[in-house]
């Protein structure tokens, strides 16, 4: 790590806690508690409106009650993440001109455990490790990859549903999803041209013995890579 | 959104059947907990992570957007059943997480005031109706409800926005109050009168003993 870049990790520490300090906060159980809560609902919900005589069919609408989630909060997801990444201010100093000093694809890892920290504070050490990336050339799908690793979850525990019941959504699906646009919104800001693709590929939920969280870098011009990447045949 | 609500008539709250319903609901919920095992085989229980605290704008969005997908695709009617359920339901889990808060006493406004810790929401009671020394009636009085965000908007004004957090706090009373089995009142109702506009208005709830 260079002199400069190691300004701009102290900076970057100082703001995280700053901003962490200074946002309201509510207990990480009760986000986990809503989390599962609203997964439910939506299940209940579109079971009722499902118009099939098929018992079968109309119960357990879990897989599709978190397709349905996701897509629910993905533009409200966006327009937060976007709020503090462009229009929030630390110390005077705006969010978005330390993201531009994280430009190089391996000093971004670092941008990830920032943001993380930012939502989630001190408690984000015993959810995560330190983000790690793989260059293209090392990758198995041959593009840039982060991955991270979830050394605790808060969301998994709370859950009653099976996860056989997901069909090929993991329960991890909103984190994951603040992660992937997260990256997507900082990678266009940066001028990168890539189709960021995020998925828990590990889950405690599963019976995994840690959470991962896989994050793909796809050139928009080598889209075609995304057909041999094996874990977006398994993982929706 | 947000103006008063039309308001409802208690006189159903003291209904035996609407009492038994509100009962029976508790109960189950109650044996949920105390029965509850995570599907999760190697997540471990969410309830050691004591204190920890994550940014309010994370949950925010949360409800409006299930809130804004059910007065859609059902009748008023069923879509505040399923608002308030998922208020208590929120509840419920929030419980199976920290089972051992069932056991905390307290008085009624106590162990509502335990819910603004948690959620960061400003709570203060004003019109209080007692009798024998017990609260019969109050209306709470909110800032920074964790349910209503400034520039949502929905189709639907004459639907609170906070049905889920009323049932919410409903619930919590209710599971602590039969499980203990010493307090008084032993079950409460929770309604709307008035949604918050935005981050500086607050809301206002309606508070009334059923048993």
């Amino acid at each position: 790590m260079g002199k400069f870049s190691s300004f701009w990790h102290i900076l970057g520490d100082i703001g995280k806690w700053v901003f962490f300090r200074r946002e309201p906060k509510i207990l990480l159980a009760l986000n986990a508690s809503m989390y599962v809560t609203s997964v439910l609902s939506i299940a209940d919900a579109l079971s009722s409106l499902d118009s099939s005589e098929d018992i079968t069919s109309k119960r357990e609408k879990y897989e599709d009650a978190i397709e349905l989630w996701a897509t629910l909060m993905r533009p409200v997801s966006e327009e937060m993440i976007s709020n503090i990444l462009f229009r929030t201010s630390i110390m005077g100093i705006q969010l978005k001109t330390l993201l531009s000093k994280f430009k190089d694809l391996k000093e971004f890892a670092y941008f990830i455990n920032l943001a993380i920290y930012s939502l989630f504070g001190p408690s984000s050490k015993k959810l995560v490790g330190k983000t790690k990336y793989i260059s293209a050339t090392e990758s198995e799908e041959k593009v840039d990859t982060y991955i991270i690793r979830i050394k605790s979850c808060p969301y998994c525990y709370p859950t009653m549903i099976p996860s056989e019941k997901l069909g090929r959504h993991r329960w991890g699906k909103g984190f994951v999803a603040t992660i992937e646009i997260l990256t997507q919104l900082a990678q266009d800001f940066l001028q990168h041209n890539f189709q960021v693709i995020a998925r828990e590929v590990m889950c405690f939920h599963q019976g995994d013995p840690y959470g991962e969280f896989r994050v793909w870098l796809y050139p928009r011009e080598q889209l075609e890579l995304i057909e041999v990447n094996k874990y977006l045949k398994l993982i929706k | 959104m947000s103006k008063e609500m039309a308001s409802p008539s208690s006189e159903h709250l003291h209904d035996p059947n609407f009492v038994k319903k509100i009962k029976d609901q508790v109960l189950q919920d109650i044996e949920y907990i105390k029965n509850f095992k995570s599907s999760a085989p190697n997540a471990k229980p969410t309830s050691g992570w004591k204190n920890e605290k994550a940014v309010k704008m994370i949950s925010q969005n949360i409800y409006p957007q299930i809130y804004g997908f059910l007065i859609k695709n059902f009748s008023k009617e069923e879509a505040i059943e399923r608002l308030r359920e998922m208020g208590q339901r929120s509840n419920t889990i929030l419980y199976s997480i920290y089972p051992q808060w069932l056991k905390r006493r307290g008085s009624m406004l106590e162990v509502l005031r335990e819910i603004g810790v948690h959620s960061r929401e400003r709570v203060s009671i004003i019109e209080q109706t007692l009798k024998n020394g017990i609260i019969q009636k109050c209306i709470l009085k909110k800032y920074k409800c964790i349910f209503c965000t400034e520039g949502f908007s929905v189709e639907n004004p004459s639907l609170a926005l906070c049905y889920p957090s009323v049932a919410f706090w409903q619930h919590h009373y209710n599971l602590r109050s039969l499980y203990l089995g010493n307090m008084n009142p032993k079950l409460i109702y929770i309604d709307v009168i008035k949604t918050a506009v935005n981050d500086n208005d607050y809301c206002l709830y309606r508070v009334e003993a059923i048993e």
